[in-house]
């Protein structure tokens, strides 16, 4: 039985899965413990020589003062950790069963969160595993597999959204349309936060900020201004916005620039001549993808699409959406400039 | 041959009075001393887990609950819980386990045999905000319906609802629920003893239960063809629902009582 057993060790140590039992990087003096105010994850600087240490600070939770303001740790109190192992720079963390207690799931999110920033965050570390009384948890972290390493982008909070799913957002909401879901933080989605921060009345920056997000995570379609039936464009000058409606259901919001000081006039109208390139006289510039609707004021593509109203008169529209937008409000397509949503 | 004669007559002794005392516990089975319960570990409320190789180090739940309540009423001391795969669970073979809890249902498989029901398995309708509410099932068919691929949901939406519009199937329950929350779902279907847990949190994002689906079907115990373990399972089932027990075991993991919804018919 002994010679088995050495035997097995022997393999194990050739396999190199022995692991080491302790992680000192060298250098290590302090690390950035993670915990949570208002749904979001927070840090604060720790003295710490070890990995093991960092955790034991992390178990520890806020100090105090910091819970005086307002910090708190979705770890369970009392949370014991069995052991803190290395293999080939994954950190291998195994926890007794408290850690998996409760039932609610941003809770139990949160505290996986803390954990992964926390030790992936320390130098040399290429991911956490986590353990629960020495097995791979199963079904016990709602939204995480941790039957792999967890990297510091695997990290979730329920306040702040993915990329992809903040773009699966804006387009549910109708802000980005269907290839808009790239993964990656283009223009394009840019344009569609801004026409959504524009809706929720946000301040208009086009940047995917910590209020937008949580905006996103409750927001609902916008709801057309007026009721009627039929295809329709509503220009909301307030909101900057064109809802393109179609049987009382908004299909897509999208971000446009009306006239400086009240150019654009509002009332009632209907598309009434359409150009695919339309040259502007008074003012000497090519306009794609132009639907007349009053006058010669028109839709058109424009390269420059502030927050703010900025046209002469006619309504810019960005270039990711005209062409949609062109292809929507054919001859004839009612058209309200309203002062308000 | 003389040393070992002596020996024998004790032995045969000891081997008669052995089959003397499981004839005396006859008809009722030997008991063993331990339950080892098979979990597919679906995920919370339901059963999580942590494991090592097969065995499940550490479980929680509500399924793994009550595989310690009817070990009690089985008078079995020791429960051991392995993790098996639902689609391991449902395949033919010997099965290494006395008894599985997956929310399966009677009848969902021919290599298993099943208990008595444990919990219903009606689905929930819940609505996006600001949709009037539906009072009758078929008012469903109007609206555009969405729920989890391959889910029971998706299921009873295409055998009970029939709607009009093709149904919206999504990857998993985030999704469902963004869906409805910007308006590109009118409802979800989501299991009612879940929907309690569903709901919590999102109220902000989510309109209210309209009512559920009554799909007569209940989530049963599954045990290996001719168990013996059968029938006092369901005697166990029997007594944990009249002592309470279940009803506090649903409270206490599911939330409310799905009973109350009211049935869309």
């Amino acid at each position: 039985m002994a010679t088995r057993a050495a035997a097995l060790a022997a393999v194990a140590c050739a396999a190199g899965l022995v692991a080491a039992t302790e992680a000192r990087p060298a250098g290590l003096r302090s690390v950035d413990v993670w915990f949570v105010r208002d749904g979001a994850l927070v840090s604060v600087e720790r003295r710490a020589g070890s990995i093991s240490r960092a955790v034991d600070l992390l178990l520890a939770g806020p100090t105090a003062r910091e819970r005086r303001r307002g910090l708190r740790s979705a770890v369970p109190k009392g949370t014991r950790v069995h052991a803190v192992t290395v293999r080939q720079r994954v950190v291998v963390v195994d926890l007794a069963s408290r850690f998996a207690a409760g039932t609610e799931a941003s809770g139990l999110r949160a505290r996986i969160g803390q954990l992964v920033k926390t030790v992936a965050g320390i130098p040399g570390v290429r991911g956490v595993r986590v353990l629960v009384e020495g097995g791979v948890p199963v079904g016990l972290f709602p939204g995480y597999d941790l039957r792999r390493p967890l990297g510091l982008g695997a990290v979730k909070t329920d306040e702040r959204p993915g990329l992809r799913e903040v773009q699966e957002l804006l387009r549910d909401l109708g802000f980005l349309g269907a290839g808009g879901v790239t993964g990656r933080l283009d223009d394009r989605t840019a344009v569609a936060v801004l026409g959504f921060q524009k809706w929720a009345q946000l301040p208009r920056t086009g940047v995917l900020d910590a209020s937008t997000s949580r905006a996103l995570l409750r927001a609902t379609r916008p709801l057309p201004a007026t009721l009627a039936a039929g295809r329709r464009v509503e220009v909301l000058l307030d909101r900057q916005l064109a809802l393109l409606v179609d049987g009382g259901r908004v299909l897509r919001a999208v971000h446009i620039s009306t006239g400086a000081y009240n150019r654009t006039p509002a009332g009632s109208f209907r598309v009434f001549r359409k150009e695919r390139m339309s040259w502007s006289v008074p003012f000497s510039v090519w306009m794609p993808w132009a639907s007349y609707f009053v006058g010669g004021i028109a839709f058109h593509e424009y390269p420059i699409v502030p927050a703010y109203p900025a046209s002469h008169g006619c309504i810019r529209v960005n270039r990711y959406d005209a062409p949609m937008l062109y292809e929507f409000a054919t001859s004839g397509t009612p058209v309200q400039v309203l002062w308000s949503a | 041959m003389v040393c070992v004669k002596p020996l024998l007559l004790p032995v045969a002794l000891l081997a008669v009075a052995g089959v003397a005392h499981v004839a005396a516990a006859s008809p009722a089975p030997p008991r063993p001393d331990v339950l080892v319960v098979a979990l597919d570990l679906s995920g919370r409320p339901f059963q999580a887990g942590a494991v090592r190789g097969r065995e499940v180090v550490y479980a929680t739940g509500f399924e793994p609950e009550l595989a310690r309540a009817l070990a009690r009423r089985l008078s079995i001391d020791t429960v051991r819980f392995v993790y098996v795969p639902r689609e391991r669970l449902l395949r033919r073979g010997p099965k290494p386990w006395s008894l599985a809890l997956a929310r399966l249902q009677p009848g969902s498989t021919a290599s298993l045999r099943f208990s008595a029901p444990y919990l219903e398995a009606d689905q929930a309708v819940v609505l996006r905000r600001g949709l009037p509410r539906p009072r009758r099932l078929a008012a469903l068919r109007r609206l555009q319906l969405c729920a989890e691929r391959g889910s029971r949901g998706a299921a009873v939406i295409a055998s009970r609802i029939r709607p009009s519009l093709r149904p919206l199937l999504v990857r998993d329950a985030a999704t469902l629920v963004r869906r409805v929350q910007t308006g590109a779902c009118d409802a979800t279907l989501v299991e009612a003893p879940l929907v309690g847990s569903f709901v919590a949190g999102r109220r902000d994002r989510l309109g209210p239960v309209a009512g559920r689906v009554d799909t007569r079907a209940g989530y049963a115990v599954a045990l290996e063809p001719g168990s013996r373990l059968r029938a006092r399972v369901d005697t166990a089932l029997r007594r944990l629902r009249a002592d309470g027990t279940l009803a506090r075991l649903r409270r206490g993991w599911l939330g409310a009582d799905p009973n109350r919804i009211p049935v869309l018919r």
